[in-house]
């Protein structure tokens, strides 16, 4: 299935952040259209939880050699979602675009997701007790439209399209950035990350040396949660085999015993 | 009939009574969360009256609905544990000194005797050496209370998670569910060995009388019995 794929390219990024306006605004309209808040109020508030694309700057290196760099915060849409696989109640799904949604109804706030997800990305709202994050604009998308942030970067720093349409012109970026400058660049998630998270349908064209600078995790996982995960069917395993063994221990017990009273021995166990 | 010996408090046995309520509450209503794949029904059936009211019969709705329900039972459960713990704790801090789960002797050789004994007792059907508790026992018991430990702290960490770093929470949350599986593993062995007929007395003693008989004692619990007449409990 080609899946849909959103591209940053920090290259070409003038840090206008439109991207970044324009997704909260995109969220507060469906306020307005889903729940039917009207937009004075949807903007009176600044309800945090619904900015889903968050910049964070850092200065790296020391004078003169320092540098301001900014990395985008965002939801990657992992391949194999382990925010969903967490999820109790089913509240998180993959679009057929493999758009990874919090259908919000559906979450109890139990905040497993964020636990799960090795970017720290789902935020968790205290004023309605839920989980949020991007979901990639999957309502535009289907409907023919553009992602909110990709419709308004002015630059073509963000780009989507099919997986295909998209790394297609990574790949034709990284020749130009590689020609221009005679640097290694990488499309960080157009393969397998890891297997904790697979690819991911958020990728960001980066120099290679700078993987870490952009914060772009190159083996995301949650330990802790690999250790959950490993315990699960292992603890089912050891709990049925420790039935099995008592059951058996009980019929070797019960068999002993009546040969022991048959044989008249003295029965000196209760 | 001979001299009846107190092997549990009528505190020790209320414990023990409602503990087993304790865990099944906990354990009906958490393992939805923990594996929502093998245990969703429980919530369906919780979440299936509640919507009935409410007229949303969507299945991932019920199923939502049974969550919420599920946790508010779970949290409440934590909360009148936390209420019922507190005084027995308290209780058995007093008299650490004489719990029956401390070795009765310590070294390697002493354990391995105590698994010859459990051997002689289990598998041979022999007369075995025992304090008031096998090694078996005494090892299950210390690793109940380390689950019980682990799973209340991880369990608060979890409910007061705002008050605490992510990375906390996330331990926490693998702490409590890993706790939760050793924990559902030893007790199945736990159950075996207080119903089998080879532990009846014992089993009689923990849920109804609070005694043993002394000849019992005796026979069976010799190390115990030797404690019992240093102290002057039994002649």
């Amino acid at each position: 299935m080609n899946v849909n794929m959103k591209c940053y390219d920090p290259q070409a990024c003038i840090l206008c952040f439109a991207c970044m306006v324009n997704c909260a605004a995109e969220n507060r309209l469906r306020l307005q259209r889903n729940d039917h808040i009207p937009m004075e109020e949807s903007v009176q508030s600044t309800i945090p939880h619904l900015n889903h694309l968050t910049p964070r700057r850092e200065e790296l290196g020391t004078y003169p050699e320092a540098r301001m760099v900014t990395a985008f915060h965002h939801c990657n849409h992992c391949e194999e979602s382990p925010c969903q696989s967490i999820c109790p109640t089913g509240a998180i799904s993959t679009r057929p675009g493999g758009e990874v949604v919090i259908a919000d109804e559906l979450c109890i706030g139990c905040q497993s997701c964020g636990d799960a997800c090795p970017f720290d990305v789902p935020v968790y709202s205290k004023e309605n007790g839920k989980a949020y994050k991007c979901h990639g604009c999957y309502d535009r998308v289907e409907n023919g439209l553009k992602p909110s942030c990709v419709t308004a970067c002015p630059t073509e720093a963000m780009f989507s399209g099919t997986a295909d349409e998209v790394l297609a012109e990574a790949n034709r970026r990284i020749g130009i950035y590689h020609q221009t400058t005679g640097k290694e660049f990488v499309i960080y998630g157009a393969d397998e990350v890891n297997s904790y998270v697979g690819d991911l349908r958020w990728v960001t064209i980066v120099e290679k040396g700078d993987l870490e600078a952009y914060q772009l995790d190159t083996n995301p996982r949650r330990l802790a949660m690999d250790l959950r995960d490993l315990a699960k069917p292992a603890g089912g395993v050891l709990a049925a085999a420790a039935v099995v063994g008592t059951t058996a221990h009980f019929m070797y017990w019960l068999d002993k015993r009546k040969k022991k009273i048959a044989e008249g021995k003295e029965d000196t166990h209760e | 009939m001979s001299k009846q010996i107190e092997a549990y408090t009528s505190l020790q046995m209320a414990f023990h009574k409602h503990l087993i309520h304790f865990m099944a509450f906990f354990t009906i209503t958490g393992l939805p969360i923990l594996a929502p794949g093998y245990f969703w029904f429980i919530a369906w059936g919780i979440g299936y009256p509640i919507n009935f009211f409410s007229g949303d019969m969507q299945e991932a709705h019920i199923i939502a609905s049974g969550m919420t329900a599920l946790r508010v039972i779970h949290w409440s459960t934590a909360f009148l544990f936390t209420l019922f713990i507190i005084p027995f704790t308290i209780s058995m801090l007093m008299n650490i000194r004489t719990w029956a789960i401390w070795p009765d002797r310590w070294g390697i050789a002493a354990m391995i005797d105590g698994l010859v004994q459990m051997k002689l007792h289990y598998i041979d059907q022999e007369h075995a050496t025992f304090g008031k508790m096998n090694i078996g026992q005494k090892a299950s018991a210390w690793v109940m209370v380390g689950c019980t430990i682990l799973l209340v702290i991880s369990g608060y960490a979890l409910m007061m998670r705002g008050l605490i770093p992510e990375e906390l929470a996330v331990l926490a949350r693998s702490a409590h569910a890993l706790s939760f599986i050793l924990l559902m593993v030893v007790l199945v062995f736990h159950v075996y060995f207080a119903t089998m007929p080879a532990n009846k007395a014992a089993y009689k003693a923990m849920m109804k009388t609070g005694t043993l008989d002394e000849e019992i004692v005796k026979e069976h619990h010799g190390l115990w019995y030797e404690k019992l007449k240093r102290r002057g409990i039994v002649k």
